[in-house]
């Protein structure tokens, strides 16, 4: 038995190299949940006379048009998310589960709080608000040096920026949306982002370039999202939700425990809080780590490109002894890899 | 042998929970539902209770698993005190706590109430003295949080009760004077502690002076909290000794609540929280409680108590019975609590783990960082004077432009312009208001200032140095008066274990700034004897991390009291402010009425530079007079002696005797052919010393001929005797030329 928090993605994540997700570990002994919740996606999304997320997973190739956009891109995330969850082994002990951003609902499901029903209406109808209908955006840029330290000096330089920015008039106004490990995810609307993708300095991080702005995303956990937020208060709100069986940690660093929540707020927090104000992903990941020290985190899918954020957390926090980009490569490499990405069968084989 | 019980506590609750299986029934609750009819925890408090309760205890027991292995270096647990977690639920997180050390489940119960926590993790980093221990950076094991509102204690005497007093007074007197709090208007402040503790004078004196204002009708909003597990470490408390002691208490209202059993303490607890917040008066809350596994991992509790009476109080464990009446309502399965009380153990082990691998302290310069601070790039004027305020206040008559006094005046006056700065600052001590203290240098500040800043405490040392601690965390400034010197002795602790070693124990996250001015030394002509002469300076000088100044002219005493404010107020220094007695009222030197020990008033932003000395008389003489406070007044005595008799010498005044300018010492006392340290202290322990030893450390091998005129080791003697035990204008002439002429 091991002991697990797992983590649940966020948009973004189910890019070319996904194609095909949830038709991966169909030799798998459980693959027949993971196949079931897939059927039942489907059928969700059929009634509501929308694609089935197993069509737009096998589609021949790739198309940013159609995969990218939040009325699909959503439900396609949250089902491998959930179908990858089918597959943890029983015996291993889950301490603690959360998500980034979007991952919060998934949150919600793995913690047990929504049913898949229920958590894939939510997913659903906040995904596809978003259909034609995106509001602002967000820029993603590193506050983390080449061996991924917190640099705080780059912080502050963006912390800098964003107040230049914000000071030119409302139009402007852009901030903080995403705490996201070793980067900071900025939201707004057109005139600030431009002039913030203006103002911060071009880097390279990794094989890319920065800033960049996030293709069809909104300006997710800012003010701006207040219209979505009410418009899913009020279509959501015959959602049945229920005490979780495992402790979820939010986007504030708070705990939702069993027994112990109060759904009604639980509510309130998921469909107006969290969508209106800062998701501090780093708050939570560092939270799981120090209280939970957990065996492994296990990323779900699809794709793994949250574990660079959460090994930036485990760095700044020294977990393991991992002070840096390699020590956090060779820690991968041992018998008991920090983070277990279920995108990475040999990885992946260690859980399920 | 020891035999640890902790095999038999975990045994007992796992056999008792599982007993149960058979007859359990499952209930039907949301979560808000009371679980008990007239209880008032509803279903959600209940069960995170247990869970604290839980968290609490295994804490204890990973502790000393990690200690077998080396791991950890602190044992002493709050296993049989969960019941303190109703507490931690109970009250707010933004209600100021200090706790003791059995205080783990009111911690825990108290970390739920805020986002971000990490109380198993923290605890087990503070076990393990790793420097990443967020609260005292590996310095002690304390339960401790900035976030949480509590300032870790270290205390193990219940010496952590005056500051507890001290800040619920002041919090409360705060908002007369208009001055921002950081805590919600009705907070109250939680003291805990034990029943053996409770005994020691610092308790005692500290409940005693919450009762001494409570009964005048002042709030003080204080929940002091007993948790009485009848022992203190072998030794038993009397049967009924706090009660008797605390139930009819004049000034305090007491409540008793089981703290075995959350079913019967839960709503007395409420009670007592609520009166405290809705009364601002204190309240004593006597929580019943157990020790289990001894005293400490190290304490063979077999040695005094047989096994009947151990297991006796096992059968009394609060975590069982809290689960247990769960389990009975139906509220949760036994399988249920077991599969808890076995996660938390799991998580709990690993935390242990993974914080002592994480980094330790290992040179003094990370250990020792919060007792240092830049004092010499300290603004002195950090709240600049408001000119047509301050001639207003003066009614035009400013005080630099009166003709010169003594040093008693030139303080007072330096109070009045200190107060007009700074709002916050507050004078407290024994008859400082209307009397205007014994020598009257806080004359007039009752009448100028009002008696929300300016008051009489009563007869307690240990209180008056409490209220300070307690006056700087609930945001006031605070300038205490001790009356005299001897007067501090009995009350030391609370400055060299309390008000010193907060900023070291907290990592500097906790500061308590404050001016200590203490009447000093002797030269009293024979009156007042050795209370009112005293000269020991020792207790002091050894204390890590404190300024310790002293003026001996009333213009230098005014300049220094502005320079300590600005650097307690700015680097968080605890500052003892020594006044020489003999020298309030000093206006002469050589010959009567020569004034020539007075000077004018120091201009406004006239502030001591920190280390500052003073080299005076033939500077370039081969004799050099260290020295300081009287002993400077005499030296210049005897200089003028010896100048007569041909023997040119020079003088260095030091004005900070902690810590030493020894660049300016050195420097001064280079290439002198003889140095005389006159020290009016005593012999053995006084300044002297580390002078002297500076200089051979610092000088050799060409270190001039040290001689030392110190005080006698002996108490002084009342009438003409003391001459016989203190340094003399003749025995400082004697020296110097003795060492002249045969050097």
């Amino acid at each position: 038995m091991a002991r697990l928090v797992i983590v649940a993605p966020g948009r973004g994540t189910y890019n070319r190299a996904e194609l095909g997700y949830l038709g991966r570990f169909a030799d798998h002994p459980r693959s027949a949940s993971r196949r079931a919740l897939a059927e039942r996606a489907d059928a969700l999304r059929r009634a509501l006379g929308r694609p089935a997320v197993t069509e737009l997973d096998a589609a021949d190739a790739y198309s940013p048009r159609r995969h990218l956009p939040g009325e699909h891109a959503s439900s396609l995330i949250f089902t491998c998310a959930a179908a990858d969850l089918a597959l943890i082994a029983p015996e291993h002990e889950v301490t603690a589960v959360l998500g980034n951003s979007m991952g919060w609902y998934t949150t919600l499901y793995a913690g047990g709080a929504l049913d898949f029903d229920n958590a894939f209406r939510i997913v659903d109808a906040m995904g596809w608000q978003q259909k034609e209908n995106v509001i602002g955006g967000q820029i993603i840029y590193p506050v983390v040096d080449e061996r991924w330290r917190p640099d705080p000096a780059r912080e502050a330089e963006v912390v800098a920026a964003m107040a230049q920015v914000s000071a030119r008039g409302s139009d402007y106004w852009v901030g903080l949306s995403i705490r996201l490990g070793g980067f900071l995810v900025i939201a707004g609307e057109g005139p600030g982002l431009k002039a913030l993708l203006e103002t911060l300095p071009q880097t390279t991080f990794g094989a890319n370039e920065y800033p960049f702005q996030l293709g069809r995303h909104s300006a997710f956990h800012t003010p701006l999202m207040k219209p979505a937020s009410e418009r899913g208060l009020v279509e959501l709100a015959d959602v049945d939700w229920r005490q979780p069986a495992t402790p979820m940690i939010d986007g504030a660093g708070g705990v939702w425990r069993p027994r112990q929540t109060d759904v009604d707020a639980l509510q309130r927090y998921t469909l107006s809080t969290q969508v209106q104000e800062l998701y501090d992903f780093s708050a939570g990941m560092r939270l799981a780590l120090r209280e939970h020290n957990p065996d492994h985190v296990v990323l779900l899918g699809p794709g793994e490109t949250l574990g660079g954020a959460i090994a930036h957390v485990m760095i700044a926090e020294g977990w393991r002894g991992i002070d840096e980009k390699r020590a956090f490569a060779d820690a991968q490499k041992s018998d008991r890899p920090p983070l277990i990405a279920l995108n990475r069968p040999d990885q992946a084989a260690k859980v399920i | 042998m020891a035999v640890s019980r902790v095999e038999h506590v975990d045994h007992n609750f796992r056999e008792r929970i599982s007993a149960m299986e058979s007859g359990f029934t499952a209930g039907s609750f949301e979560p808000e539902d009371p679980v008990f009819p007239g209880a008032p925890a509803t279903l959600t408090q209940a069960i995170s209770l247990l869970e604290c309760q839980i968290h609490s205890r295994w804490i204890d027991f990973v502790a000393r698993e990690l200690k077998s292995e080396g791991k950890s270096f602190y044992t002493i647990g709050s296993s049989g005190h969960e019941g303190n977690a109703m507490v931690g639920q109970i009250a707010r997180h933004t209600d100021p706590a200090f706790l003791h050390y059995r205080s783990g489940g009111f911690f825990f119960a108290r970390a739920r109430q805020l986002e971000g926590q990490t109380p198993v993790f923290d605890t087990a980093l503070s076990l393990t003295a790793s420097s990443q221990d967020p609260i005292s950076g590996g310095r002690h094991k304390v339960w401790g949080s900035v976030p949480l509102n509590i300032p870790p204690q270290t205390s193990t005497i219940a010496s952590h009760v005056p500051k507890a007093v001290g800040a619920a007074f002041l919090f409360e007197r705060r908002k007369r004077l208009g001055i921002a709090a950081q805590w919600p208007e009705d907070s109250i402040f939680i003291c805990s502690f034990g029943d053996a503790s409770i005994n020691h004078s610092t308790a005692v004196g500290g409940v005693n002076a919450a009762a001494w204002g409570a009964f005048q009708n002042l709030p003080f909003p204080l929940l002091l909290v007993c948790e009485d597990n009848g022992l203190g470490i072998s030794v038993h408390t009397p049967e009924n000794w706090v009660e008797a002691n605390y139930r009819r208490r004049a000034g305090l209202k007491y409540f008793q609540a089981n703290g075995l059993d959350f079913v019967e303490g839960y709503p007395v607890i409420q009670r007592a929280v609520d009166y405290c917040r809705t009364r601002r008066m204190p309240a004593f809350l006597h929580l019943k409680t157990v020790r289990l596994l001894g005293h400490a991992g190290s304490d063979v509790e077999q040695n005094y108590h047989d096994r009947a009476q151990i297991e006796a109080a096992e059968a009394k464990d609060p975590v069982l019975k809290t689960a247990q009446r769960l389990v009975e309502a139906g509220a949760l399965s036994p399988g249920e609590v077991l599969a808890m009380y076995d996660r938390i153990a799991r998580q709990t082990r690993a935390a242990g783990q993974e914080a002592s691998r994480r980094p330790k302290h290992v040179t003094p310069s990370t250990i020792m960082a919060p007792l240092r601070a830049d004092y010499a790039a300290v603004n002195l004027n950090p709240r600049p004077v408001d000119e047509s305020r301050r001639r207003q206040f003066w009614r035009e008559r400013l005080p630099e432009l009166e003709k010169p006094r003594h040093m008693a005046a030139y303080i007072n006056w330096a109070l009045q312009d200190l107060c007009l700065q700074y709002p916050e600052m507050t004078i407290f001590g024994e008859d400082v208001a209307k009397k205007g203290g014994v020598y009257h240098v806080t004359a007039q500040l009752l009448e100028k200032f009002g008696k929300a800043r300016v008051f009489n405490t009563l007869l307690d040392e240990q209180t008056i140095l409490g209220i300070a601690q307690g006056a700087a965390f609930a945001g006031m400034f605070p300038v205490a008066e001790i009356q005299y010197l001897a007067y501090l002795h009995n009350a030391i602790d609370q400055i060299r274990g309390e008000a010193a070693s907060l900023k070291f124990f907290s990592d500097d996250q906790y500061r308590n700034p404050m001016i200590v001015r203490i009447a000093s030394f002797a030269y009293q002509k024979g009156f007042g004897g050795h209370f009112h002469n005293d000269n020991a300076l020792a207790a002091l000088r050894e204390i890590p991390g404190v300024i310790v100044a002293t003026a001996s002219t009333g213009r230098d005493a005014a300049r220094l009291l502005r320079a300590s404010v600005a650097l307690a107020k700015e680097t968080g220094a605890v500052v003892l402010f020594l006044e020489p007695i003999a020298l309030y009222m000093t206006r002469d030197l050589l010959d009567k009425n020569d004034g020539l020990w007075t000077a004018p008033y120091p201009e406004p932003g006239d502030a001591m530079p920190f280390g500052e000395t003073a080299l005076s008389g033939d500077v370039d003489a081969e004799n050099l007079i260290i020295t300081y406070a009287n002993g400077h007044y005499l030296s210049q005595q005897a200089r003028a002696d010896l100048a007569r008799d041909g023997v040119p010498t020079a003088i260095l005044e030091l004005r900070f005797l902690k810590p030493l300018n020894r660049e300016a010492i050195l420097n001064a006392a280079r290439g002198r052919r003889q140095v005389v340290l006159v020290d009016e202290c005593r012999r053995t322990g006084g300044i002297s010393e580390e002078i002297a030893a500076l200089l051979v450390e610092g000088l050799q091998p060409e270190t001039p001929r040290i001689v030392r005129v110190c005080g006698e080791d002996a108490f002084i003697p009342l009438g003409q005797a003391w001459e016989c035990v203190l340094p003399s204008r003749q025995s400082i002439y004697e020296a110097v030329k003795e060492g002249a002429d045969h050097g």
